[in-house]
């Protein structure tokens, strides 16, 4: 089986997953794919992937309830698959993925979260949507490299969009993230040793993103190396 | 026998059960939200007002910036849709 993660989640990359799910099925191979941070960020259609699996956590970019997802998998390919929930249904071909989920007292709400987040997005419209998060990605990540910090995701605009994870040397995690929050009120995600990842959701304004450069202009004014 | 202080005091646990769970930033973000999605025509008239408008649906305190998504609290804001 080939597993991947169609976008990742340090880096931001977004991997051509068709082509590799085409790769995988030219050699009878079975591709899964790892979707957490696809659906809302990016428009997504699992038939035309050609994916055989793929799973995904829409609290990410769908800003849905936690504990919501969920698993796709191929009609072709739901027999070959063994069931690791053994209740009523189970072995039943018959009800094809519903096996895999039985349904039962499970949370609600929960999904009725998930189904109106679904609706939110679509009533924004996703093309809508990926086109700011790519804007909004892309100008933050050449403000970055215009003080210095280096790109850790893709240099093709393609293969990435609403992640910017750069590195910001000399300076070490976490201090920085500690600090945009302490003093500025602004969230980052540091990695270690001097990784700060950048996302930028379709609620984030212009006039965020520029508070955030004006800040770290301020982080390394106050601490000089 | 209960006495009158523990008496009240029950009183008190249950009201405090019953409060929201949302931080009063978060009641008073949502008291003034908008009920919709802005038109399209605000999109094609002015993006960035457009986006403005999205973001006064969302749980987010004005002064507060996410560039980070999917984490944990209120930090993680949802749209008022889905509350």
């Amino acid at each position: 089986m080939l597993f991947f993660s169609h976008i990742t989640t340090v880096t931001g990359v977004v991997l051509p997953a068709k082509q590799l799910c085409a790769l995988a099925r030219s050699k009878g191979i079975l591709s899964a794919v790892d979707g957490a941070h696809v659906p809302g960020m990016m428009k997504l259609d699992v038939h035309e992937l050609g994916c055989d699996m793929y799973s995904a956590s829409p609290h990410k970019w769908l800003q849905s309830p936690k504990g919501t997802g969920f698993l796709y998998v191929r009609d072709e390919v739901i027999d070959r698959l063994w069931n690791t929930i053994a209740t009523e249904g189970w072995d039943d071909t018959k009800i094809r993925a519903e096996r895999f989920q039985r349904i039962g007292s499970s949370n609600v709400p929960a999904l009725r979260g998930l189904k109106a987040s679904i609706e939110f997005a679509n009533q924004i419209g996703m093309d809508r949507i990926e086109k700011r998060h790519r804007k909004m990605a892309d100008y933050l990540l050449q403000e970055m490299m215009e003080i210095h910090a280096h790109s850790w995701t893709s240099p093709d605009p393609a293969l990435r969009c609403a992640i910017a994870t750069v590195t910001i040397e000399p300076y070490k995690m976490p201090d920085p993230e500690l600090w945009m929050w302490k003093e500025k009120k602004i969230r980052i995600r540091g990695g270690l040793p001097s990784k700060i990842r950048l996302s930028t959701p379709y609620y984030l304004l212009k006039k965020d993103v520029e508070r955030f450069l004006q800040a770290c202009g301020e982080y390394r004014e106050t601490h000089p190396v | 026998m209960i006495d009158r202080r523990t008496f009240l005091s029950s009183f008190a646990a249950v009201a405090a059960l019953t409060r929201s769970p949302l931080p009063d930033v978060c009641q008073e973000i949502l008291a003034h939200a908008p009920d919709k999605i802005p038109d399209g025509g605000l999109y094609d008239a002015d993006e960035e007002a457009y986006w403005t408008e999205i973001r006064k649906l969302f749980l987010i305190p004005e002064d507060e910036v996410y560039l980070n998504n999917g984490t944990v609290g209120y930090h993680s804001p949802h749209p008022r849709a889905l509350l």
